[in-house]
């Protein structure tokens, strides 16, 4: 198995706050490595360091063996990385239909000149790009609400808007913030199997932040723990579960020395 | 028989097509002037609106780009000797680089900043134009702007003007939905919904938010040329603060972020005090003018917050049906309608 992302002691300082301290993670490719950790762990911001939100203080990141350290957001979406939010942040005002082409961005290339020039090579782009966001949808049995204002949707289906829209830039790593946020539990049992969709029909590689454990047990190969910035777990689920450290964090050293 | 009649129409061309008929109607010289002065509001409303309804980004000082294309274009004229079209494009350049100074100098600002950094500016371009009497003459400004020529017919008087102003309108909103419907177009009304988030998907956000400012600072600095030989002077007063704020106003009422809304709003503000004109005459009621104005506006944003047009970029399309029916007989109506089910 090849390694999709590896980052090298990343280190991320807001003032003296450290929100991410000195973490490695590495993900294979077709993999799904889960991170988790209690509120305030830093797994947020570790994602923005990934994406080029934030500059990282120190460390190094590769994708696909490409140093992607310090690029900016939108080479780093080229490179095949994409992203979820965990607040909802669809394009409230537009329809369904061009927040999946907003989507597709970085995969088109018309400017302002051949827009006003009106270039048989832009419409033939913008037409093949529609029929690829209508596909897109139709994945996720949306397209016959492509035309929809985005805003005008139930909560779950702007989710799947959104996830339209991540897919549309034909990431090879999708990196889901909290999918499960505001879900019930019948909704994230059916997130877990499109999850696990995404990753063996889709074949994408994905990172998985998760609060909720009923999603993410199942479905990730690797789970890794962070707690105030640091890294104190990682391995099979099953091995995260038993650890001391990963208990002590989320429920207090006292319920660890009462188990014992 | 008659399926060559069409069932509903674009409202545009039933705005371009009434207003090719304005000068044949309007036969008062002092309402013809009016209108023309509306009709450079809605081009600037129109340009106000690419950034802050279309880009989402608040700039209050459009009249600095009127200004400084104004000024370009008849500084070339009167000294240069260009044709009235060469110093039109040259001041549409202006506009456009000037705004892509300011533009990349402020658009990492936001909101309110960037706002305010824009007023700023657009006080210091007035101020420039006063103090650099060398170049501009100062608060006198500049007389004898040359008109228009065309295949050696001057553009002279009111009437021909309205149909070059036209033609300016409608360049306008033909290069405005032809970007607005690009990919560009969408990725500044997605940074407009959510900057992070088109970042995230990897438009560009500074570069798309800088070029939407430039493209409204062009079509800004065109009118600007238009107005300087209209009225064949063009002095620091010509456009300033109040005005970047009437077509602030004009675009709030019109709808921030429509396409066809710029027209009620400019109209609608740009003539009351017009209209209101015959009734506040005489020392202490001729401020109540705006007075009324700003009346209108409480009233009409309370029924309707998100203006006239609200937030729609949809086509509007009126239909003809009732007109057709007097055309068209029952009986060879539904007999096409079966011919078209076939």
């Amino acid at each position: 198995m090849t390694e999709l992302l590896r980052i090298e002691q990343v280190t991320k300082a807001f003032g003296g706050l450290v929100a991410v301290n000195d973490v490695d993670m590495t993900i294979e490719e077709g993999k799904i490595l889960g991170l988790i950790g209690p509120n305030g762990a830093g797994k947020t911001t570790l994602f923005n360091c990934i994406t080029g939100v934030y500059p990282i203080t120190s460390g190094e990141i590769y994708f696909k063996g490409e140093r992607i350290t310090l690029l900016k957001q939108d080479l780093i979406v080229r490179k095949g990385l994409c992203r979820t939010f965990q607040e909802l942040r669809i394009f409230k005002n537009l329809s369904v239909l061009q927040n999946v082409l907003i989507g597709m961005h970085t995969r088109c290339k018309g400017n302002v000149l051949d827009a006003l020039l009106e270039l048989p090579s832009v419409k033939a782009e913008e037409k093949r790009a529609k029929e690829k966001a209508l596909h897109y949808l139709d994945l996720l049995g949306m397209a016959d609400r492509a035309d929809f204002k985005a805003s005008s949707l139930p909560y779950a289906d702007q989710r799947r808007v959104e996830v339209a829209r991540a897919l549309a830039a034909e990431p090879e790593l999708l990196l889901l913030d909290e999918p499960s946020a505001g879900m019930n539990i019948s909704e994230s049992h059916t997130l877990t199997d499109f999850i696990k969709w995404l990753n063996v029909e889709m074949k994408k590689t994905i990172l998985l932040i998760e609060h909720n454990m009923r999603v993410v047990m199942p479905v990730a190969d690797n789970v890794m723990v962070l707690n105030m910035g640091k890294k104190i777990a990682e391995g099979t689920p099953t091995q995260v579960q038993g650890s001391k450290e990963v208990i002590e964090a989320y429920l207090g050293r006292e319920y660890v020395a009462q188990e014992l | 028989m008659m399926k060559w009649f069409p069932r509903k129409i674009n409202l545009k061309w039933i705005l371009f097509f009434a207003s090719l008929l304005v000068p044949v109607v309007v036969r008062s010289p002092f309402i013809l002037h009016v209108i023309i002065l509306l009709g450079i509001y809605v081009v600037l409303t129109d340009a106000l609106n690419f950034v802050t309804g279309f880009a989402g980004q608040l700039a209050l000082g459009i009249a600095a780009f009127v200004t400084i294309g104004g000024y370009t274009g008849a500084l070339l004229m009167l000294n240069n000797d260009w044709s009235f079209w060469m110093a039109l494009g040259a001041g549409g350049v202006a506009g456009f680089l000037s705004g892509l100074i300011l533009g990349v100098l402020s658009l990492r600002l936001r909101g309110d900043y960037l706002g305010m950094v824009t007023l700023g500016f657009s006080e210091i371009i007035r101020i420039v134009a006063i103090n650099l009497v060398g170049v501009t003459r100062g608060p006198m400004g500049l007389p004898g702007i040359p008109r228009p020529q065309i295949f050696g017919y001057t553009f002279r008087g009111d009437v021909p003007y309205f149909y070059l102003l036209l033609a300016l309108i409608v360049f306008t909103h033909v290069t405005i939905e032809r970007m607005l419907f690009s990919r560009f177009g969408r990725a500044c009304l997605a940074i407009r919904d959510d900057e992070s988030a088109a970042a995230a998907m990897g438009v560009e956000a500074y570069q798309y938010k800088v070029l939407a400012f430039c493209i409204s600072s062009a079509y800004a600095g065109l009118a600007g040329v238009f107005y300087a030989s209209w009225t064949t002077l063009f002095s620091p007063d010509s456009f300033q603060l109040v005005d970047s704020i009437m077509i602030t106003i004009m675009n709030t009422l019109g709808g921030i972020g429509s396409l066809l809304g710029t027209f009620p709003g400019a109209i609608v503000i740009g003539a009351l005090p017009e209209i209101f004109r015959p009734f506040t005459t005489g020392a202490g009621v001729a401020s109540l003018r705006l007075a009324l104005v700003g009346l209108f506006m409480v009233i009409v944003l309370n029924i309707r917050p998100q203006g006239i047009a609200g937030m729609s970029i949809d086509p509007v399309y009126i239909s003809l049906e009732p007109i057709r029916r007097l055309f068209v007989r029952g009986g060879e109506d539904a007999k096409e309608n079966k011919e078209e089910a076939q």
